[in-house]
């Protein structure tokens, strides 16, 4: 009901917006006059080579990170002042790893139930209702029981994903989550990704230097390198050599991304 | 005459089985965030607060508290500061709480003949107030870590995650150090300055082996310190040995153990 309510206060408000962003570290620049709207709906990859400022981005849009100038909204709040924090799901970089520790894949997925139920309630039958639905979306229902530590990268993928859906976010942000996959263990993962995103209406934004992965996939591409240098559809960013000059070197993307090209040469074709 | 028909063997028995059932509950946590030097650091300050105690005039189990809870903080601000240095951070805690307290000890007199109870624990000897001080700790830390479950397993498997899903993650880590500040002022009492460190991560290296959930993890590692404990006191009864390091070697022995039979179990199997 809260959320309702919360979501019909926000209704026109982009999930996601930054707001003239800058951070600087020890007297260097790490992002600039950075100004984004993500709209609700999106299916958003933010591209840029290491250093580029892009997880740094991230987690000034969760709140782990003040910026030094201007700020991060998440629908139409201060993300330092944003409470209703379920709205926003996160997968972290490395999600797939929970520390060595024993827990098993339900224990790891309720703790994302947190954010939604409060950490002081024991988990309700709705609770428990929701994180086995989730469970059951993503495949994992008969792992449930299973310890994360001895899944394969790709099943502790999924599980982080689980993680961050249990709290039936609107919005999820997934931070180089694709990172140590094989390629049909991407493919799926990416798969899943756009499923949620047309099926669910679910807005994703990941945040990766892989650009054959997510350039057919997504709606639309942000370039960064500490300042946003495009952002448009896929085949835009591709034809217009915005890659190479992200990059500073030609980019090569595999044909099975790039509309069927045998092999498209972004910044070749200038 | 059965040894149960002794006071000070039934105190150090209910005294021992409060302190082998609450310190695996912290260590647990502790092993999980990959902090468990953190209570062997906590337990060599208590030295210092110890020893300031005697110094003072004070009760020394006040000054014990005080000074470890205040490690404790000043640690914990410490890893959120410097988080790659954590490990370091605390090997020069541990010495110079260690370092202190033997300086102090040095310029207070009668202390010498006390001196190895507290470093190895004096669980035999141990009296009524020390008994009803056992008690309450253990009752407080039940009472705060049931309801934290949930986000103590949280912040313990993805510490950033439990930060951006909004849980106030300060507030609970405050709770939980204060927790295990007080668990290292009981285990202190059970097995020493030296050995407190063992009694908390002992049963959850031997828990972690045989479960593959946390919750069982939890449940198994208390089960485990309160049997090393058990029978330690009973093994030091019997072989006449003192009992803190009765309980830590038998729990070395028991974790050498299951290892091993994990070791064959998988070989034959």
């Amino acid at each position: 009901m809260n959320s309702q309510v919360a979501g019909a206060a926000s209704i026109g408000k982009p999930p996601v917006s930054f707001q003239q962003v800058g951070l600087h570290f020890g007297g260097n620049p790490v992002l600039e006059d950075v100004s984004l709207d993500i709209k609700s709906g999106d299916f958003l990859a933010i591209l840029g080579p290491n250093g580029a400022g892009k997880t740094t981005l991230l987690k000034i849009a969760l709140g782990l990170v003040s910026p030094t100038a201007g700020q991060a909204m998440l629908f139409g709040v201060p993300a330092a002042r944003f409470r209703q924090r379920y709205r926003i799901g996160y997968v972290p970089q490395k999600a797939g790893v929970f520390g060595d520790f024993p827990a098993t894949v339900w224990e790891v997925v309720t703790t994302g139930r947190v954010s939604r139920s409060g950490f002081l309630r024991p988990l309700s039958s709705k609770d428990r209702q929701i994180v086995a639905g989730v469970l059951h979306r993503l495949g994992l229902e008969n792992l449930a029981a299973r310890t994360v530590r001895l899944l394969s990268g790709g099943q502790r993928q999924r599980v982080a994903i689980a993680r961050a859906l249990a709290a039936e976010p609107e919005v999820l942000l997934l931070d180089e989550a694709a990172e140590g996959l094989d390629a049909p263990g991407e493919d799926a993962f990416y798969s899943l990704l756009a499923e949620l995103n047309h099926e669910q209406g679910l807005t994703v934004v990941l945040v990766t230097h892989d650009i054959g992965a997510v350039s057919l996939r997504v709606r639309t591409v942000v370039c960064l390198n500490r300042r946003v240098v495009f952002t448009g559809s896929p085949q835009e960013c591709l034809e217009n050599g915005k890659l190479a000059a992200l990059y500073g070197m030609p980019v090569f993307v595999p044909s099975k991304w790039a509309s069927g090209r045998e092999m498209q040469k972004s910044g070749l074709e200038r | 005459m059965d040894i149960w028909h002794y006071g000070f063997f039934v105190r150090a028995m209910i005294a021992g089985v409060l302190c082998g059932a609450l310190c695996p509950v912290v260590g647990v946590f502790l092993v999980a965030r990959r902090f468990s030097f953190f209570a062997d650091a906590l337990a060599h300050v208590s030295l210092t607060g110890l020893a300031l105690g005697l110094v003072l005039g004070i009760a020394p189990g006040i000054t014990t508290v005080a000074a470890v809870v205040s490690a404790a903080f000043a640690v914990e601000w410490l890893r959120q500061r410097h988080r790659f240095y954590a490990d370091a951070l605390l090997a020069a805690v541990m010495a110079g709480g260690l370092a202190l307290g033997v300086i102090l000890v040095s310029k207070s007199r009668g202390f010498g003949a006390d001196l190895t109870g507290y470093l190895f624990g004096s669980l035999l000897t141990i009296g009524p107030t020390d008994l009803w001080f056992t008690g309450v700790l253990f009752v407080i830390a039940v009472v705060v870590v049931i309801p934290l479950y949930k986000g103590l397993l949280a912040i313990a498997l993805d510490e950033e995650y439990a930060r951006a899903a909004g849980l106030p993650v300060v507030a609970i880590n405050a709770v939980f150090i204060t927790v295990a500040a007080l668990t290292v002022a009981v285990a202190i009492r059970a097995v020493g300055v030296l050995l407190a460190g063992a009694l908390i991560v002992i049963p959850v290296l031997v828990a972690v082996r045989v479960t593959r959930s946390f919750r069982g993890a939890l449940f198994a590692a208390v089960v485990t310190g309160v049997a090393l404990v058990v029978g330690g006191l009973h093994l030091s009864y019997a072989l006449d040995l003192p009992s803190g390091p009765a309980v830590v070697l038998l729990g070395i022995v028991t974790l050498v153990g299951v290892s091993f039979y994990q070791q064959l179990v998988l070989r034959y199997r």
